[in-house]
């Protein structure tokens, strides 16, 4: 035959599948018209036969000879029709819907531990994906290349301006390179107090390099990123909403950004706020000291964009070799200076570090819930053994049967899945209702694409399968005779299936004990640090963040004057009863600044020190947070002036570098990174000695030097006070008093000291509330595994605890036949618990030295916990053996 | 040859589509009686296997269906052929006539 040509061929069986799927869908009408049609055929023909001369009947035996098998032709028709496959599959599929339907109790089990199991697995992948793999909203970030330096000092650095000049003049891999660096900048105008706002100060190109384009009017020009050109701002749809009510004709005005006037250019949309939280953009240019940056101050990030053609190889191997000229060209400051070129979103969104417990524990739930739903699985086969057999012996084969159990699995999945969708939506929302407003970067989006929903999928019909499975093979096995002759309606079990049985049970015990050995340690552990916070009155003090325009107070003098009047002012208001001023607040969720100590008369070497945080205070730092020095003085105004290099240090610090002698009148020096070792050292003095209180949302208390603020008062501080009224009460009172001196100045962040604790410690209370649900959820798993295994058992073997009860065995001895049976798995699951949680620990601790010391507690915890879901699971059981009747036992089929 | 032979296979689909190209729409009686006719007694037709071979037909989108009134005045399903299957009727009679007169030819040399 001629053939056609391809693609008419292929279309014709295009045609054919979809007119086959339709068939699939139509099943019923076209079997009417077929039989309609064969109905009219053999009408016609009969009427001709009659024509032709002969009787009714006659003709129309006539007319069904010519017409041939009736019932054939069907079948032939039939087999032509659908998808025969899929229609059995569906058939298959309608069956299993009905049979689970009839048992209920445990098809709602199985579903509801694979919703549980799979809704928590899909809640971390949704996070897990959000924070590490989506990435950033940006066309194709693959071509987007982020460039950093190290060298022998700092294993991470970024670019200086210079340096990126240099390399700009002479890249030819990418279409353009841009640098940023993030910042907060006050905006204000005439007549509205000013806000603050998180800003990036960034290329012109920047934008345009990730595709972000403005909402309204333009983006920063070339020549506007030059130091001394017109100063331009855009400013973020947000901040347009809540200072300029959507104004449109606000671009092209002036508004004062850090005290100085600017023009507005455009507006950027929301949800675009690179390079995280930013919600204003100033160019490059306007960075407050931009042209006095000396190659060595390498704080620019830069990324960009590669130029069709070019690939990351050929980019990466460009700006080494250009490094590498710079590093010969000036060998005062880029000695052994290397670049590293990396795709933006591997930069930005960092390694898995931290998140490797989450994504163990959604592992472990969702390994929980299989083995669940492998033995009620398993327990079902056992039950539906006679019906196996009896449909083996009419011939069904061992394909068909497995076909039928795989299908049941598919049917649970699929509800499962559903259910766990929907679980996990919910959860996922009450995560980010827990994550205080504007703390994660912009492109961090908790949403379900299709990604993390075919892995949703995956993991649904996987858990079903891999652990379905062995059960449909179990069960198909079955030696028919056997069973058929046990007249048992509770069929047989074989040793196959108890090991298999006791194997997932082992497994499910084993990692809820692990998790919940994880919570019970975190717990303790938190526990016994709480109260160096409680120490601390939190509820009556309000913090406001204030930070003077570099413009207005370019000295620490003019700093600090502004800083002493305002809390001189703030002391003569009767409602207040103390105020501070301090760099960080207590708690902070920012890591405050490290410096590695070194104490006079031990070698520089001789403490391998951990940074201690050095935290810059006034004078009523303790007494405003209700807090006691327990050694020597507090800050007065004279500490830090010339001559007074004076310190405070905390317990924690004593405990660590000197604890051999007493600490007042001792000289500590803190080096600064990087500074060459002939700096002269400054020594500091130790006056006091103040209590442990955590500065830094950790959960251990660290080593602590307090210094006094008004050594170098900085542009931005906290202002603590505390209040013998309703502490909300003081803010419009803080705010009128910093106005009085200077309405330039921005209060933000006004809150109370607790709010802001809270606040810093979302990430941990967060985390909190995911590994307790993670650990709950699996320890309900594992009673409801437990309880399955141990009812199951005690159905199988209702005849024999009938006989030995007819025989007069008590219901203690019954009690123990029924755990005995258990008591093997339900040890090696312990105990292997126990050694994962070891292990885990291992793995993932944060290097805490004391949590050991909160094990023998933990352990009882767990203990506890772990006897009670035991003792839950086997009691309705146990009871209902018990409490048998031997008579009706024995007649129990 | 048998004067009852078989319809050879892959053959029916042919004549279904001449029968349609040459008579116009037809409904499944129609058709196989107009084969019957052509093939004055030389071919065992069971009616029947007319359908599954129009079905297929169908599903090609050579031949369309729509319900009709016979000239009995009853409800019948009239075929009728596409352009598809006049494109793909031309190409396989083309085809048919090649390979019959290949056969021929091996038949005539000995």
């Amino acid at each position: 035959m001629t053939p056609m040509t391809p693609i008419s061929n292929a279309w014709s069986s295009v045609r054919t599948i979809i007119s086959r799927l339709l068939d699939l869908l139509l099943r019923r009408q076209r079997e009417d018209r077929l039989s309609q049609e064969i109905q009219a055929h053999l009408d016609l023909l009969t009427e001709e036969h009659v024509a032709g001369g002969i009787s009714l009947a006659d003709a129309r035996l006539a007319a069904r000879k010519s017409f041939g098998g009736v019932d054939q032709v069907k079948v032939h028709y039939r087999e032509q029709r659908g998808l025969p496959i899929v229609d059995a599959w569906l058939q298959d599929a309608r069956f299993a819907v009905r049979l689970l339907a009839r048992d209920r109790g445990f098809a709602l089990t199985a579903i509801v531990v694979l919703a549980f199991g799979i809704g928590v697995n899909h809640m971390f992948v949704t996070m897990v994906y959000a924070h590490k793999f989506r990435g950033l909203p940006i066309d194709r970030p693959d071509r987007v290349l982020f460039i950093s330096t190290y060298d022998d000092r700092a294993p991470d650095r970024l670019v200086s301006l210079p340096d990126l000049e240099d390399i700009r003049g002479e890249q030819r891999t990418f279409e353009g390179l841009a640098a940023y660096m993030g910042s907060v900048v006050t905006i204000g105008d005439e007549g509205r107090a000013p806000d603050r706002f998180d800003a990036a100060y960034l290329s012109s190109n920047a934008l345009a390099l990730i595709g972000v384009r403005p909402l309204a009017g333009r983006g920063p020009e070339p020549q506007e990123d030059r130091p001394g050109a017109a100063p331009v701002v855009m400013l973020g749809a947000d901040a347009w909403r809540t200072r300029y009510g959507s104004d449109p004709s606000i671009v092209g005005r002036s508004i004062l950004v850090n005290g100085s006037p600017a023009t507005v250019v455009g507006i950027i949309p929301d949800r675009s706020g690179f390079p995280s939280v930013a919600g204003i953009w100033l160019p490059l240019g306007q960075l407050p000291g931009l042209a006095n940056l000396k190659r060595d101050s390498r704080n620019l990030r830069v990324f960009g964009r590669l130029r069709d053609g070019s690939t990351e190889s050929d980019a990466r191997a460009e700006i080494q070799s250009i490094v590498g000229r710079l590093e010969a060209a000036h060998p005062d400051t880029n000695r052994n200076l290397r670049a590293r070129v990396t795709p933006i979103n591997e930069r930005l969104l960092g390694n898995l570090d931290g998140w490797m417990p989450f994504i163990t524990a959604a592992v472990i739930v969702i390994l929980v819930a299989s083995a669940n739903v492998a033995n009620l699985m398993m327990a079902r086969a056992m039950h539906r053994a006679p019906e196996m057999a009896i449909r083996t012996s009419l011939g069904a084969s061992r394909f068909r049967l497995i076909r039928q159990l795989i299908i049941e699995g598919m049917v649970l999945a699929a509800i499962g899945g559903a259910l766990g969708l929907a679980f996990s939506t919910a959860g996922v929302r009450l995560v980010q209702s827990a994550i205080p407003q504007n703390m994660l970067p912009y492109w961090l989006d908790y949403s379900t694409d299709a990604g993390t929903l075919a892995l949703l999928v995956g993991v649904s019909f996987a858990s079903v399968f891999v652990f379905g499975l062995i059960p449909a093979l179990q069960a198909s096995k079955i030696d028919v005779n056997q069973t058929l002759k046990d007249g048992s309606r509770s069929g047989h079990r074989g040793r196959a299936t108890r090991v298999w049985t006791a194997a997932f049970l082992v497994a499910e015990l084993a990692l809820a004990t692990v998790l919940l050995a994880q919570v019970a340690l975190g717990n303790v552990t938190a526990r016994r640090t709480v109260p160096t916070d409680a120490a601390l009155r939190t509820t009556a003090v309000m913090t406001a963040a204030v930070t003077l325009p570099a413009d207005n107070y370019p000295t620490a003098g003019e700093r600090g004057e502004f800083f002493r009047r305002l809390e001189e002012r703030l002391h003569a208001q009767p409602a207040v009863a103390a105020t501070a001023l301090t760099t960080f607040l207590p708690v902070s969720s920012v890591r405050p600044t490290e410096r590695s100590p070194e104490v006079e008369g031990r070698a520089p070497g001789e403490i391998a020190a951990p940074g201690v945080s050095v935290i810059d205070i006034d004078g009523g730092y303790f007494n405003t947070l209700g807090l006691t020095l327990t050694r020597g003085r507090r800050f007065s105004d004279r500490d830090g002036s010339p001559g007074q290099a004076t310190a405070i240090v905390n317990e924690r610090f004593v405990e660590m570098f000197l604890s051999d002698a007493d600490p007042l009148g001792r000289r500590i020096f803190l080096v600064t990174a990087n500074a060459p070792a002939t700096t002269p050292r400054l020594w500091t003095t130790i006056i006091g000695v103040a209590p442990s209180i955590r500065q830094h949302a950790v959960p251990e208390p660290g080593p602590v030097v307090y210094l006094p603020i008004h050594a170098a008062t900085p542009g931005a501080a906290t202002l603590m006070v505390r209040t013998n009224l309703e502490p909300s009460g003081v803010a419009s009172l803080l705010r009128d008093e910093a106005r009085a001196i200077d309405p330039n100045v921005p209060l933000y962040r006004m809150q109370t000291l607790e709010a802001a604790i809270t606040d810093a410690l979302w990430n941990s209370r967060v985390s909190n509330y995911l590994s307790l649900t993670v650990t709950i959820l699996s320890l309900i798993l594992a009673t409801v595994g437990l309880y399955a295994v141990t009812a199951h058992g005690v159905t199988l073997r209702t005849r024999e605890i009938g006989v030995r009860m007819a025989l007069g065995a008590r219901s203690f001895q019954v009690s123990g036949l029924i755990l005995r049976s258990v008591r093997i798995p339900l040890a090696l699951g312990l105990l292997l618990g126990v050694a994962g949680a070891l292990a885990w620990d291992r793995m993932f601790s944060s290097g805490l030295a004391d949590v050991s010391a909160s094990e023998p507690e933990a352990i009882l915890i767990i203990a506890a916990i772990m006897a009670t879901v035991v003792t839950l699971a086997c009691f309705i059981p146990v009871r209902k053996a018990t409490r048998m009747n031997p008579v009706s036992a024995l007649r129990h089929e | 040859m048998t004067p009852n032979s078989e319809v050879p296979y892959g053959t029916l689909d042919l004549m279904v589509l001449k029968t349609l190209a040459g008579l116009g729409p037809l409904h499944g009686y129609g058709i196989a009686r107009r084969i019957e006719q052509v093939a004055e007694g030389s071919l065992a037709l069971n009616q029947g296997t007319i359908y599954p071979a129009l079905l297929r037909l169908e599903q090609k989108a050579w031949i369309k269906s729509e319900w009709g009134t016979s000239e009995n005045n009853r409800r019948a399903r009239f075929y009728a052929i596409t352009a598809t299957g006049r494109r793909r009727l031309a190409a396989e009679a083309s085809s048919w006539e090649r390979t019959v007169a290949m056969v021929n030819r091996l038949l005539a040399t000995d």
